[in-house]
């Protein structure tokens, strides 16, 4: 069964070639505009991971996590910034979210991201 | 004075005090005394035939007129001896008073009992003089009175015989003489009744004629006589016709019976019957009273003569052959009576000069007599004697004999010569005294001594006699004196006291006047005075006493506290800050409070020893708890002197301890020293160059960071190098000369930054802070400055000046690399994408290619002709390089804002090798498996800090190690090698991490920190690793980085990290 990704990007051109890539990888992805829109999906529906950028539009990225992972525990999340703000770990250590990953924007190699997404990730 | 027997003196004295005093002398010893002041008077008295036994007289009786005068010419009419009492001595005048009397010359001031003796001496002199003299005269007179009664008697007796014959012849004649005689005629008839009696006769009975007539002679004749008178009548009268001159009594008219001597004659008638008998009568009244006087003289003279207390001989002139000598001649002699009768005097006694005999015998022939003739004679018992010798002819028996009276003057002698000899050593005593003395007797000098004379400014004439009175200031001066002195004297024996002395010339002296009576008992007697010049003295005390007040004063005033202790510490004196100091009554303390009995004062106890061996010392500083004495408070610094006070003969009497309470000043001293010490280390420490010169610049000091900038390694060194002076410090010689002529017009301080040069002539820049110091007045003293290479700070300045420039480029990274990283991202995975899709046979893409119309290796074919994948990839490694840009970038604005947690430093450096070698980068160019990696880890505790930041740390220089080993200068066969230690040192964790690459020179060792210092080629580099790792350990972790590194010996970075992050 494919893995399923949603894409939390309010960049068209970032979201699209993510999109693309981990399509290309076999999986099912769908793509979300802003974090409400992707919480609004995972109410009747489910997914594996997310990719979520920090600053969205409406909610921010960790609020999204915050209740996403409250709607759907067990979902990986790879926050994936231009600008990472460390306090804001502050929030989910707080929410009692561990399950996530920081990769930095851009990734130098979007299979890099597809590891963090998979949890091969160091801290493993 | 059983011997003076009421002798009648005349005193002579012009004085009136001397007078006086000699007058009561002498009433005192029982004399009569008369006392005159004159001549006239003392003539007029001898005039008038008073009694005098003795003339005392002075010699000098002032006006010119001589004592000795007068007294020769009292003696002229009078016998009397005469006693000279003077002050005189010399020899001329003692001579001169010889002349005139033998009894005596005594000295006024030899006093009473001297000259009481010697008038005593005199009287006996004199009464034995006169009593041979009256004996001698007196027989004489009867004698001659006897002769002449004979030769009288006789020629009336012939004279009666005639009258008788002329009677009967002229009985007229007769009657007249018988009327007329001298003696007295009775007649009487045979019975014996008177017939007749011439007025003689009556005269004698007392009767008239005609009374006479009526008696009986029997009637006039004491019943005694009547047998007498019967034998006359019947043997001689009636046998012969007269009688012998018998002698009788008569009873006179009033009863006193006279005796008379008479002759009677038979008268006859014509018939030559006897009719009467005539009695011619004498009254011997007189003579018999001579006679028995005469008797009764020679009784007292042989009394006399054997009695009297000097011997006397009686020698026969024609053979000087002694008849007759005394008892005392034999007592004094030594010879017996018998002895001595009939031999010479030269053959009884040795003569010291054997002419004397015959100098005495001319002086004898030559007067009459021998007043008094001195001589020395060695008596029997061989003792030799001084003798006085007066001698007066006697005649004994009818032979011319010689009365010598010799007076034992040997004593007198002895006295007087002792007494001269005590007069002439006083009076060199007196000279010799180096005190003003003076013997007063009725307040007059009657003898000064030379010093008194000098010492007042006088003759020794001139004072003495004078009245004491002249001496003083004043009136009023000599009143107080004088009453002062002989009150005290009354009351205590003597006086002293200070008074105003006049001298001659008129000025003023001080004088201190003792006064002690010659003779305790008798005031009367004089006085001797002292008196001792003061003048100095006074002044001197006068000045001790100002002296004193000033030291006192100067004493109490001081604020140093001082106390005067005597030999055993004992409180003598102290001054009022010294009471202040500790709180005391100093009243109370004197005498009682003792320096040693608080302990502490121990302390002081070798000074004030050395003190009393008379050298003064210093007190050490000490500290001396005040509580003990009573006063509260903190501990006192105390100091001071022990000093000695001597008195005039060196002993030491007293201690002066001066203390000093040096808290103040030693709290200020040890602020001072503190201050001292501060500004020497600051000095000696302070990593800005100070120096000192002249106003023209010759060094007088420089600090070691001053010489450290120049290069010198000491002051000597700079001053050799430099010539002394700082002229030469300037890189430009016009920098010294303008900054001097503005120094000097008064510009200062100034400041600046100037080019100077090191010793070995390298230039660096430097700040200056010169000014010119003066003092108070404003007199420029010296040069003064600070210098400072700055030549770094101007650098550091300039990299601080571009730190802030990335600052604000890492803000601005900051906010807007999520901006830039969303396009960069764009970039990169859609041109991964892209090759992804034209290149990799992904399902996808051979089923597009294929409804294109070709296969995927066509499409592959052609992307490679045409390099398409080449440009792929460019804009890929172009967007992440700029990615890699703007994430360093970041690393500025996170810093601590990155996640803190414990970890263990030596787990993060493994896999940030893990990372290293891994790198893509690092890959591509070379691989980090090649190189040897060598852990040396120690043991060491967690660490607070964060991760990442300190993981990138160590990446950046695992990669920079990688890359520098790398390069081309390798040496063959060396293999690269990284070690790293780690170790712990408590607080800190301490990394080292070093390489064996090709190392670094100076420059760009001081440099690697630098942001955008790189050493890589472009496009390796971004410039900012070694500065961000810089700013993570420094700024973000408060630890340490630093590099030792020199070309050809590898790289060493040491880092140091808190344990605690702070």
């Amino acid at each position: 069964m494919a893995t399923k990704l949603l894409i939390v990007e309010d960049e068209e051109f970032i979201r699209l070639p993510l999109r693309d890539y981990f399509e290309d990888c076999g999986w099912m992805v769908d793509i979300f505009n802003s974090g409400e829109e992707a919480l609004h999906h995972l109410m009747n529906s489910n997914a594996d991971c997310v990719i979520v950028d920090m600053r969205l539009p409406g909610m921010t990225g960790i609020e999204f996590i915050i209740e996403a992972n409250r709607i759907k525990p067990g979902i990986r999340f790879v926050i994936y910034t231009g600008a990472m703000d460390y306090t804001m770990n502050e929030d989910l250590v707080t929410a009692g979210v561990d399950n996530y990953t920081v990769v930095s924007k851009p990734a130098f190699d979007l299979n890099e991201l597809r590891k963090a997404l998979e949890g091969k990730t160091q801290e493993e | 004075m059983n011997s003076s027997g009421g002798k009648t003196i005349l005193l002579i004295d012009d004085e009136e005090i001397t007078l006086k005093t000699w007058s009561a002398i002498l009433e005192r010893n029982g004399f009569n005394v008369l006392a005159v002041h004159t001549v006239n008077e003392a003539v007029d008295i001898a005039d008038r035939k008073t009694v005098i036994d003795l003339i005392l007289t002075d010699i000098d009786l002032g006006s010119g007129i001589d004592g000795v005068e007068i007294a020769e010419e009292i003696r002229k009419t009078r016998d009397i001896p005469v006693m000279f009492l003077s002050n005189h001595t010399e020899p001329d005048f003692v001579q001169k008073a010889d002349k005139v009397s033998h009894s005596g010359y005594v000295i006024k001031s030899n006093g009473e009992s001297v000259v009481v003796a010697s008038i005593k001496m005199a009287f006996r002199l004199n009464d034995a003089n006169v009593s041979i003299n009256n004996q001698k005269q007196e027989i004489e007179s009867v004698n001659e009175e006897m002769q002449a009664a004979m030769e009288e008697l006789e020629s009336i007796n012939l004279e009666l015989v005639e009258t008788q014959k002329n009677l009967i012849e002229s009985e007229g004649k007769y009657r007249r003489l018988y009327e007329s005689i001298r003696d007295a005629v009775v007649i009487v008839d045979m019975n014996g009744r008177i017939i007749d009696s011439n007025p003689a006769y009556q005269e004698m009975t007392g009767y008239t004629g005609e009374e006479l007539k009526n008696f009986n002679c029997r009637d006039l004749l004491p019943d005694k006589w009547l047998d007498e008178e019967r034998n006359v009548l019947m043997d001689q009268l009636l046998s012969r016709g007269y009688s012998d001159i018998y002698e009788k009594e008569l009873i006179r008219k009033d009863g006193v019976v006279i005796p008379v001597e008479l002759r009677s004659f038979l008268a006859k008638d014509d018939l030559v019957n006897y009719t009467a008998v005539i009695g011619i009568v004498r009254n011997i009244s007189e003579r018999k009273k001579a006679e028995r006087e005469i008797s009764e003289r020679e009784q007292k003279f042989r009394t006399i003569f054997e009695n009297a207390p000097y011997p006397i001989t009686i020698n026969r002139v024609s053979d000087s052959v002694c008849i007759d000598v005394n008892r005392k001649y034999q007592e004094y002699t030594g010879l017996t009576k018998s002895e001595v009768i009939g031999k010479c005097t030269s053959q009884l006694v040795t003569l010291a000069d054997p002419s004397v005999p015959g100098k005495m015998m001319e002086e004898f022939s030559l007067k009459g007599k021998i007043d008094s003739y001195q001589f020395s004679a060695i008596l029997k018992n061989g003792k030799t004697t001084h003798n006085l010798l007066s001698a007066y002819p006697v005649e004994v028996n009818g032979e011319k004999c010689i009365a010598a009276i010799t007076t034992d003057i040997t004593e007198l002698r002895n006295t007087e010569m002792a007494l001269r000899k005590s007069e002439a050593e006083m009076k060199s005593l007196l000279d010799a005294l180096l005190v003003g003395v003076g013997m007063i007797v009725d307040r007059r000098f009657t003898r000064v001594n030379s010093y008194l004379c000098s010492l007042l400014g006088y003759d020794e004439s001139e004072l003495t006699g004078s009245f004491t009175k002249i001496i003083y200031f004043d009136d009023a001066e000599y009143k107080r004196t004088v009453k002062e002195l002989f009150g005290m004297m009354s009351r205590e024996g003597s006086g002293i006291t200070k008074a105003v002395i006049r001298h001659k010339d008129g000025h003023i002296l001080d004088c201190l006047i003792t006064l002690t009576p010659i003779d305790p008992d008798d005031v009367s007697a004089g006085v001797c005075a002292t008196l001792n010049d003061i003048t100095e003295l006074s002044r001197a005390e006068n000045a001790l006493r100002e002296s004193e007040i000033r030291f006192k004063s100067v004493m109490e005033q001081s604020t140093l506290p001082m106390l005067i202790v005597d030999c055993s510490g004992t409180m003598v004196d102290a001054n009022i800050a010294w009471a202040s100091l500790w709180n005391a009554d100093r009243t109370l303390s004197v005498g009682k409070y003792n320096v040693f009995s608080d302990v502490q004062n121990q302390v002081i106890k070798p000074l004030f020893d050395k003190a009393l061996a008379g050298e003064p010392s210093d007190i050490p500083e000490h500290l001396y708890n005040p509580v003990l004495t009573g006063r509260t408070g903190e501990m006192l610094w105390l100091t001071g002197r022990a000093y000695p006070l001597k008195d005039r003969r060196g002993s030491v009497t007293n201690v002066v301890i001066i203390m000093e309470d040096i808290t103040e000043r030693k709290q200020a001293e040890e602020a001072l020293r503190l201050s001292e010490e501060k500004f020497r280390n600051i000095f000696n420490n302070m990593s800005i160059g100070y120096f000192r010169t002249g106003l023209d610049g010759h060094i007088i000091d420089l600090n070691p960071a001053c010489l450290a900038i120049f290069g010198f390694s000491s002051l000597e060194d700079a001053y050799s190098n430099l010539g002394g002076t700082t002229s030469g410090v300037y890189a430009s010689e016009s920098d010294w000369v303008m900054l001097r002529k503005n120094l000097m017009s008064g510009k200062s301080p100034l400041t600046g930054i100037f080019q100077f040069k090191r010793k070995d002539e390298a230039e660096f820049s430097g700040s200056l802070n010169i000014r010119v110091a003066a003092s108070a007045d404003g007199t420029p003293l010296y040069v003064e400055g600070l210098v400072e290479d700055v030549t770094n700070r101007l650098k550091t300045q300039e990299m601080l000046i571009q730190s802030e420039k990335m600052i604000t480029v890492a803000g601005l990274a900051a906010g807007m690399a999520h901006e830039i990283n969303n396009p960069l991202g764009i970039i990169m995975q859609n041109a991964e994408n892209a090759t992804h899709r034209l290149l990799d046979e992904l399902p996808g893409n051979i089923d597009a290619a294929v409804s294109a119309g070709t296969g995927l290796n066509n499409i592959r074919e052609y992307i490679k002709l045409r390099r398409v994948d080449q440009y792929l990839s460019s804009i890929k490694e172009a967007g992440e390089r700029a990615a890699k840009i703007v994430g360093n970038m970041l690393q500025f604005s996170r810093g601590t804002e990155s996640k803190i947690t414990y970890l263990n430093l030596n787990n993060l450096l493994d896999r940030a090798l893990d990372l290293a070698s891994n790198d893509y980068d690092l890959r591509k160019k070379y691989d980090f498996k090649n190189i040897r990696i060598t852990k040396q880890y120690g043991e060491i505790p967690d660490i607070q800090c964060a991760e990442t930041p300190i993981e990138q740390v160590f990446l950046n220089l695992f990669k920079n190690s990688a890359q520098a080993m790398s390069g081309t200068s390798r040496e063959p066969g060396k293999i690269p090698e990284i070690v790293i230690k780690t170790e712990s040192s408590g607080k800190h964790v301490r990394i080292e991490i070093g390489d064996n690459g090709p190392g670094m020179d100076e420059p760009t060792r001081r440099r690697i920190f630098e942001p955008f210092f790189s050493t890589k080629e472009p496009g390796l580099g971004t410039g900012l690793g070694l500065s961000v790792s810089y700013y993570i350990i420094v700024d973000g972790h408060g630890g340490t980085i630093s590099v030792e590194s020199s070309p050809d010996s590898g790289t060493l970075f040491i880092i140091t990290l808190p344990v605690k992050k702070v």
